[in-house]
């Protein structure tokens, strides 16, 4: 039996020395040389809209607050079907030496080339060919996390309003926070104190007073009108994107990010301080359960080649190379400031699925107080719930079984901080949607490249910032629209059908093509390194080696998918979904044999 | 100020003007006189779950907060000299 404190000491030490020896001596002082004396994009090419220089830990939220997003918390919280262990070792194996490595050299080539997205630097590494696939598969995997990330936030605003209603309060006070910081010029921290009590306020005001546009009963159909708020929200926050992914970075992304990271920093203060006062009690969910226990679809699935399918952003993620070379790397004003907001970011998300997700769901396996509240079902364990609800309940338990040793009430402290959690999550997803967006419309614009010798007015039309965007909102709603049928329940009075939202549908397709793109984006950078900046011997090894051993696992993990998975759903998920991730395989078959010539000439060419 | 930026800026004072109030009335609402409660949560309601209509209250905060994401923007226009001397502008 493993107490929790000793888990959380050796994660600690894990982190800081993979930042201390691998990135920071490794990564930034041997492969990529940073340095402070070569200008970035967001100086040398400083437009005032998107590549606008931001302080370090501005842009450290902005950077995390837009990787993180539902991955890091739902992943791992799947995942725990496996035991503690399985889960928590891909996270930390995944986070130092993938997942970090990917987003900081995903960051820096962007850099190196002017703040151009990882899909442009495929051409200058692999050729034409490569960048106009490797962009039509980005803008499908663009569109893929809006529409997925879209449907979770509608329904998360319908099923609990006060959500809602912080995410909306949220982002004034974001505003108000640039307009201190940019127009009033008050000092950084009084800015930040002011508006860290101004959401307090709007935490307390949420905690009392939801926002709700319609009824929300996802026992009904859509028919029948359960689901009128959710496509309200839908809607909503279609409009939202829009206008977020259309204005200058400054003034709502930066301020609103930077804001976003202290809510991370509370959530995971608040939990290892907990952690630190429940610390000596041992994890009750068991280490280890089956290799193969049933996951996806309900049908057995084997941790390898299965994981990276469940557990996304804790670990790595592709989404998080277009970030890193879509908007952070146009705002990074100083080389050596990489290494904090790349490399760190993804430690801390790794962090965050560790500590925020994964010991406490341990914790609160089958706490008997969850139990006798009526939270886990009698005879049963934290398995029961779903996905989001087990991060919640996990979070609120450890909050509550600290608290409760300062006499204050268990079920009160339970009741704010599984409502605070619901929130930082949100918040994620927020941020996450309007990103994807801009990312997106980044995207459009360099594939309609071509367009421009041949007609130029047509070319202004079709990248104009607001078509743009509007184009990749109305497809992602239009993906997230639809609900569907999971299953159906046999009752006496007949057969039952449960309803959910497209999320459930676009989830595995999100997933693994994710997942690919980070395969591809690795492959990207690794020429880079190995091409471009003659890394050579070991350290090229360590990029090139993971970015292989990647790209092998996440293929034999969407054929499997493809083979055991695909032909028990339901048929708007078998060709929605089985489709699009025939199409992530192919192109990504097309992509690695284009690496590997790519590879072979750069080797011929230094012999 | 130029002449050609003078309607921009008014209409993104409106907008920015128009959103606190509405955000402001809907959110001093949902405290004082909410339209509904949910009695599960216990907590007041701007808006309502009962039926499918769309409050007032509910569409003044929707509304005052997609203006107040576009007004500033409108009103202040150019990036903040403090960003353009961090860019060297």
């Amino acid at each position: 039996m493993v107490p929790a404190i000793a888990l959380v000491a050796v994660i600690i030490l894990i982190y800081v020395a993979a930042y201390l020896y691998y990135g920071k001596r490794i990564l930034n002082e041997k492969v990529v040389r940073a340095s402070v004396e070569r200008e970035t994009p967001a100086i040398t090419k400083f437009d005032g809209v998107d590549y606008v220089p931001a302080n370090r830990y501005v842009l450290f939220g902005h950077h995390f607050a837009s990787i993180a997003g539902a991955g890091p918390i739902v992943g791992p919280a799947i995942a725990m079907a496996y035991g503690w262990f399985l889960p928590l070792a891909w996270v930390l194996f995944g986070n130092v030496f993938i997942g970090a490595v990917h987003d900081y050299l995903a960051l820096m080539a962007s850099v190196r080339y002017g703040g151009i997205s990882i899909v442009s630097i495929s051409e200058n590494v692999m050729g034409r060919a490569a960048r106009y696939l490797f962009l039509i598969y980005v803008l499908f995997a663009l569109i893929l996390v809006y529409a997925a990330f879209g449907s979770i936030a509608a329904k998360l605003f319908s099923l609990d309003p006060r959500v809602a209603t912080l995410s909306i309060l949220f982002m004034p006070i974001a505003l108000f926070l640039g307009f201190m910081m940019y127009r009033m010029r008050i000092d950084i921290r009084i800015a930040t104190i002011i508006s860290a009590i101004l959401v307090i306020l709007a935490f307390i005001y949420s905690y009392n007073v939801g926002i709700t546009i319609g009824q929300f009963n996802p026992k009904l159909s859509p028919e029948e009108g359960g689901w009128i708020a959710y496509h309200r929200w839908l809607i909503i926050i279609g409009i939202y994107s829009i206008l977020a992914a259309s204005l200058p970075v400054w003034y709502l992304l930066q301020p609103r990010d930077y804001a976003n990271a202290y809510m991370l920093w509370a959530g995971l203060a608040f939990i290892i301080v907990g952690l630190i006062f429940v610390g000596t009690r041992t994890l009750q969910a068991p280490a280890y359960t089956s290799f193969s226990p049933n996951i996806i679809a309900g049908q057995p699935t084997p941790f390898w080649p299965a994981i990276p399918l469940i557990i996304a952003c804790g670990s790595l993620s592709g989404f998080h190379s277009l970030v890193a070379s879509g908007t952070t790397s146009k705002q990074l004003a100083n080389e050596l400031d990489a290494l904090f907001v790349g490399y760190g970011g993804m430690l801390t998300e790794g962090a965050l699925s560790s500590f925020a997700v994964i010991i406490p769901i341990s914790l609160a396996w089958q706490a008997p107080e969850l139990i006798q509240m009526g939270v886990i079902p009698e005879d049963k364990n934290i398995l029961a719930l779903g996905a989001i609800q087990r991060y919640q309940v996990g979070y609120g338990y450890v909050m509550a079984s600290t608290l409760d040793n300062f006499g204050i009430q268990f079920a009160t402290a339970y009741k704010v901080f599984t409502l605070f959690a619901a929130l930082i999550l949100s918040m994620y997803i927020m941020t996450t949607l309007d990103t994807s967006t801009r990312l997106a419309r980044f995207t459009w614009q360099e594939l309609m490249d071509w367009i421009e010798p041949k007609a130029p007015s047509l070319y202004k039309v079709l990248t104009n910032k607001w078509v743009a965007s509007f184009i990749v909102v109305f497809v992602g709603t239009a993906l997230a629209y639809p609900v569907i049928v999971v299953k159906t329940v046999e009752t006496p009075q007949g057969p039952v059908p449960v309803y959910d939202a497209a999320f459930q549908a676009i989830w595995p397709a999100f997933a693994g093509t994710n997942q690919m793109l980070a395969a591809i984006a690795l492959m990207t950078s690794a020429l880079w390194v190995y091409l471009i900046l003659k890394a050579r011997g070991l350290y090229g090894a360590l990029i090139i080696v993971p970015a292989v051993a990647l790209w092998i696992t996440v293929t034999a993990g969407l054929a499997w998918w493809l083979i055991k998975v695909a032909p028990v759903l339901p048929a708007i998920q078998k060709i929605g979904a089985g489709s699009m991730t025939l199409f992530s395989l192919v192109l990504s078959i097309i992509l690695m044999v284009l690496f590997v010539i790519s590879l072979l000439r750069g080797r011929a060419a230094v012999r | 100020m130029s002449a050609q930026s003078d309607p921009k800026k008014i209409v993104g004072m409106a907008l920015t003007v128009i959103g606190l109030l509405l955000l402001a009335f809907g959110v001093i609402k949902g405290i004082a006189s909410p339209s509904d409660v949910d009695e599960n949560k216990g907590i007041n309601l701007i808006g309502t779950n009962k039926t499918n209509d769309l409050k007032l209250d509910a569409l003044a905060v929707i509304i005052g907060w997609l203006a107040i994401l576009i007004g500033p923007a409108l009103w202040f226009g150019e990036t903040p000299t403090v960003i353009r001397k961090a860019a060297g502008r």
